[in-house]
C-alpha cells in the first residue's frame, strides 16, 4: 500500500471564499477591495498579515479561484531580486492577457526578503505595486518588516489566529471526510495545542490519522506524547520551580533541563510569574538571582560560549525556588497555594478559547457601563476589566453585586456567564435586586485598605480617581465591590 | 580484533528497534514505516540521544536497499545561509524517488543552524515539494525553528538518556567486542557521558583500547574527568574552612591532568545534591559559574581555583 502522500493542508485548502474559517471581517475587507480594484477604486495591492497558518495564502488563491483570476505566485523559495521580480512579475502586471481575464500577482512571504540574495527586491516590489494593472496581494507574518514606504501604496488587512473551536469544527469536518474515527476530546485537545495554527492542527491530525491503528477510534491518550511543544511542559515546570510541589532543586532543574526551550526563553516566563507574593527579602533574593543568571545569558551571547548556559539555568531555577524556601521558612503556617495560573511572557497573543480580545458590541457596552460607573477610560475598562469579569462571575454573590453596581441587563449577565445558562442570568439579575445597600461604613473602608495596598500601580491610580467621587453609603459599597475586581 | 573502526559507526542502529531509550517516539516512527506514510518532522533534543539514528535507521526500513538513493543527509551547519536551501535541498527535493517509493527523504542535521532567511525559503520548499519530498529536521531546541515551519511538521522532543538506556547499550557492546564491563564501570560511563550515547560508546571503545578488563579509574582518566567522589571531597573540605585541605585535594585531580574548566562543571553538577539549604546552593552555584567565566577571560586558572575554595571557605564562617 503506497498510502496517499497528499497533504490535507493543500487537499483541504478552502476553494471558495467564504469556506476560509475565522476571519469574516478580514474576508469581508479583501472582498471589497477585490471589487474595488476592478473599477480602479482601490489601491492595487493589498497585504494579507497575521501569524501562520490563519488563512492569509488560502484566501489569496480563493479568492482568485472565486474571480476566476489567473494566478501568478513567487515565493521566499524562489530568488528575488530586482531584476527577477521585474522580469516575471513586471510585465504580467502591466500587460493584459489574451483572453482579458485579469492576473492576480500572489507574492507569498513578503516580509522574508533577504537582504543580499533578494537585493533591491523590496524597493523593485514597491516599484511594481505603484505601476501595476494588475491587482497583487501580499502576504506576511510581520507587516513591520516590510517597509513604511510599501506599506503606503497597499491595502493593509490583518488576519488574527484562528480559535480553538473553529479549528474544532474544521478538524472534525476532515476527519469525517477522510473516514478517521477520532474523538471529540482528542480533536480538542488537538485544536487547543495548535494555538490559533489551522495548518498545524490539519497537519497534526494527518500525522495522528497515519501513525494510529484505523481500525479503532482515536482516544485523546492516544496522542499524549511527541505532538507539538505543548504549553503544558512549561506550566509543568514552572509549577515545580515555583514550589508548589516542594522544593526539590534537583527536580526543578532536571524538569527545566528537559524542557525544549533555551535559557533564554525559560528566564522570561520565570521572570514573569516571579510575582510580588513574595515579602521584601525574598524578593530580593529572588530577583538578585534572576539578574545573576541574566548576567551568564548576557555571557553566552557576547562569547558564544554555550557552557554558561549550565548556570544561568541553575541561577535561575535554584534562585526563584530558594526565595519560595525563605519566605516559607519565615511564616509559619503560610498557606501555600497549589493551584498556580500562569502567565506566558507573550501573554497579548495568547487567547483563551471563548475570550476574545477583539472588542466584540457586547464587550463595548459593558466597558462603556465600567466607564460611567468608576470613571476610566473606556479603552481601559475594555482591556483590563472586562476579560476578567467572567472569573468573578463564577461566584454568584459577586456577580449580583456586580449586576448591582453596574445595573447589568440580562443578555449581559448571560454574555459574562458564558452564555450557557438564561436561567442562571435571571436568578442573577432579580439577586441583584437584594444586594443589601447598607453595609457598614468602617468595615468597607477598611477593606478597600487592604485592598489598595495589594493591587498593582495602576490599579491604585484607577482607585484615587475614583475616591473623591464617593459620597454615600451605598455609592461606597458599590466601590468596593469593584476595586474588588483585581 | 580490528581496533580501527569507530564504534559509534560500527554500532549506529540499524532499525528502529535498536534505538535506545526513545520508545514513545520510536512506536510512532514505526508505524509510519507500516502505513507507508509521513508527515514532515521535526526531532529536538541534546547531542547524541538518538534523533540522527532514528531518521537513518527509519529510512532504511521505509526504501530497503534503495535507502542511501531516496534518503539525503545535509548539515546545516556546513553550508549554512539561503543558498543550500535554495539549490541542494531543491535539487534533490525535484527529482522523483526510486523504486517502489511515494517519497524521498531529506534529513536536515543542525536545522536550528539556518538563518531565519534560509529557513523561510525552506518552509514553502517543504510545501511545494511536498509531493515527492519529506523534510525531517533536527535540532537542539525546537523554539529555534522559526514558527511557520513548525505549522508544517510534527515535533518529536528526544529526551536525555537514562541510565537504563545507556547500561543496555553498552553492555550490548561490551558482549560483542568480549569486553569484561562491571556495574561500577557502566556507573563511570553513565555518570561521564551525561545521557549522550555517542560519549559513551567512545569513553567504552577508548578504554577497551588499553585493556579488555575494563575498570571505572581508565573511564574516568580518559574522559580527563575526576571521579565525583574526589570533587566532593574538594567541596566538603572546603565548606568545613580547610582551607589547605581542600587545596591537596585539588592539586591531585590538577596533577591527572583534569582542566580548571571540567572540574567546574562537575562541582556545578554535585552542588546541587548536596545536603544543604537551596539558599546555600544557589549562592555556591552563582560563585563557581562566576569562577568558571574568570578563568575564560582571566590567564591563569589556578589563581581563579583557589579564590573560588577560598570563597567556599569563607561562605561557610558567616553561619
Amino acid at each position: 500500500m503506497r498510502g496517499s502522500s497528499v497533504e490535507w493542508t493543500e487537499k483541504y485548502r478552502p476553494k471558495k471564499l467564504r469556506e476560509v474559517v475565522g476571519n469574516e471581517k478580514a474576508i469581508e475587507e479583501l472582498t471589497k477591495w477585490a471589487e474595488d480594484v476592478l473599477k480602479a477604486k482601490s489601491k492595487k495591492a493589498a497585504i494579507l498579515h497575521g501569524p501562520a497558518g490563519c488563512g492569509k495564502t488560502s484566501a489569496a488563491y480563493a479568492l482568485a479561484a472565486e474571480k476566476g483570476w489567473e494566478v501568478i505566485e513567487l515565493n521566499a523559495s524562489d530568488q528575488r531580486s530586482a531584476g527577477v521580480i521585474k522580469s516575471i512579475v513586471g510585465p504580467a502586471s502591466t500587460s493584459t492577457t489574451f483572453s482579458q481575464t485579469t492576473r492576480l500577482i500572489i507574492l507569498d512571504e513578503a516580509d522574508n526578503l533577504h537582504g543580499t540574495e533578494d537585493r533591491g527586491g523590496t524597493k523593485a516590489i514597491t516599484e511594481i505595486v505603484k505601476r501595476s494593472t494588475q491587482p497583487i496581494i501580499l502576504t506576511a507574518n510581520d507587516k513591520y518588516k516590510m517597509g513604511q514606504g510599501l506599506q503606503r501604496y497597499c491595502k493593509v488587512i490583518t488576519f488574527e489566529q484562528i480559535k480553538a473551536g473553529t479549528v474544532f469544527r474544521v478538524l472534525r469536518r476532515i476527519s469525517d471526510d477522510a473516514e478517521i474515527k477520532i474523538d471529540d476530546s482528542a480533536l480538542i485537545s488537538l485544536a487547543k495545542n495548535a494555538h490559533g495554527d489551522l495548518r498545524s492542527a490539519i497537519n497534526d491530525l494527518q500525522a495522528i490519522s497515519v501513525s494510529e491503528s484505523k481500525l479503532e477510534s482515536i482516544r485523546e491518550e492516544d496522542i499524549a506524547t511527541g505532538w507539538r511543544d505543548v504549553e503544558g511542559d512549561i506550566f509543568g515546570v514552572l509549577s515545580v520551580i515555583f514550589g508548589a510541589e516542594g522544593y526539590d532543586i534537583q527536580s526543578a532543574l532536571s524538569a527545566l533541563y528537559s524542557l525544549d526551550k533555551t535559557p533564554e526563553e525559560s528566564i522570561q516566563w520565570i521572570y514573569k510569574n516571579f510575582s510580588y507574593e513574595y515579602d521584601d527579602e525574598s524578593f530580593l533574593h529572588g530577583l538578585h538571582y534572576l539578574s545573576r543568571s541574566d548576567m551568564f545569558l548576557g555571557r553566552v551571547r557576547r562569547r558564544e560560549n554555550y557552557k554558561f548556559w549550565r548556570y544561568a539555568s541553575s541561577l535561575m531555577a535554584c534562585g526563584v525556588l530558594s526565595a519560595k524556601e525563605m519566605q516559607e521558612g519565615k511564616r509559619e503556617g503560610w498557606e501555600r497555594r497549589k493551584q498556580r495560573y500562569f502567565r506566558s511572557p507573550w501573554q497579548r497573543v495568547r487567547l483563551q478559547e471563548g475570550e476574545d480580545r477583539k472588542s466584540g458590541p457586547m464587550q463595548e457596552e459593558l466597558a462603556k457601563k465600567i466607564a460611567d460607573y468608576s470613571k476610566v477610560p473606556r479603552s481601559y475598562a475594555l482591556f483590563f476589566v472586562v476579560p476578567f469579569l467572567p472569573i468573578f462571575f463564577e461566584d454568584e454573590r459577586k456577580a449580583a453585586e456586580i449586576t448591582a453596581s453596574l445595573r447589568l441587563d440580562v443578555p449581559q449577565i448571560a454574555f459574562l456567564l458564558g452564555d450557557t445558562d438564561k436561567e442562571k442570568a435571571k436568578q442573577i439579575y432579580q439577586d441583584a435586586f437584594a444586594v443589601s445597600p447598607k453595609r457598614g461604613k468602617e468595615r468597607v473602608s477598611e477593606k478597600e485598605r487592604v485592598v489598595k495596598a495589594e493591587v498593582g500601580e495602576e490599579e491604585r491610580r484607577k482607585i484615587e480617581k475614583v475616591e473623591p467621587k464617593e459620597e454615600e453609603g451605598k455609592e461606597s459599597e458599590n466601590q468596593k465591590t469593584l476595586t474588588n475586581f483585581f | 580484533m580490528p581496533r580501527d573502526e569507530i564504534w559509534t559507526e560500527k554500532y549506529r542502529p540499524r532499525t528502529l528497534n535498536e534505538v535506545s531509550g526513545q520508545e514513545a517516539i520510536i512506536n510512532n516512527l514505526q508505524s509510519y514505516v507500516r502505513k507507508r506514510n509521513l508527515p514532515h518532522l521535526i526531532f529536538s533534543g541534546p547531542a547524541g540521544v538518538g534523533k540522527t539514528a532514528a531518521a537513518v535507521s527509519m529510512a532504511r526500513e521505509f526504501y530497503g536497499d534503495t535507502w542511501s538513493e531516496n534518503f539525503t543527509e545535509l548539515n546545516a551547519s556546513d553550508e549554512r545561509g539561503i543558498d543550500v536551501v535554495r539549490n541542494n535541498i531543491k535539487n534533490f527535493a525535484r527529482t522523483m524517488p526510486i523504486g517502489n517509493a511515494s517519497f524521498k527523504i531529506i534529513f536536515l542535521d543542525e536545522a536550528d543552524a539556518l538563518t531565519d532567511a534560509a529557513q523561510s525559503a525552506l518552509r514553502r520548499t517543504m510545501e511545494r515539494y511536498s509531493g515527492t519530498c519529506r523534510f525531517i529536521l533536527s535540532c537542539n531546541y525546537s523554539s529555534k525553528i522559526i514558527d511557520p515551519i513548525q505549522s508544517r511538521c510534527s515535533v518529536y522532543r528526544f529526551k536525555s538518556l537514562s541510565y537504563d538506556a545507556i547500561a543496555a547499550r553498552i553492555k550490548y557492546i561490551a558482549d560483542k567486542e568480549g569486553l569484561k564491563v562491571s556495574e561500577e564501570v557502566i556507573r563511570a560511563i553513565n555518570y561521564v557521558s551525561m545521557g549522550d550515547m555517542r560519549r559513551a560508546v567512545n569513553a567504552l571503545q577508548s578504554a577497551a583500547v588499553l585493556s579488555s578488563e575494563i575498570k571505572p579509574e581508565m573511564i574516568y582518566e580518559i574522559t580527563a574527568t575526576a571521579r565525583p567522589e574526589e570533587i566532593k571531597e574538594v567541596i566538603n573540605k572546603a565548606l568545613d574552612g580547610k582551607f589547605f585541605d581542600a587545596l591537596d585535594t585539588l592539586e591531585v585531580l590538577m596533577d591527572k591532568g583534569i582542566s580548571g574548566d571540567e572540574i567546574l562543571a562537575q562541582m556545578h553538577r554535585l552542588v546541587i545534591n548536596l545536603d544543604i539549604p537551596a539558599r546555600k546552593k544557589v549562592e555556591l552555584m552563582d560563585r563557581i559559574g562566576e569562577a568558571d567565566y574568570r578563568i575564560t577571560e582571566g590567564a591563569h586558572e589556578r589563581i581563579q581555583l583557589d579564590a573560588l575554595i577560598a570563597s567556599f571557605c569563607l561562605a561557610s564562617d558567616k553561619e
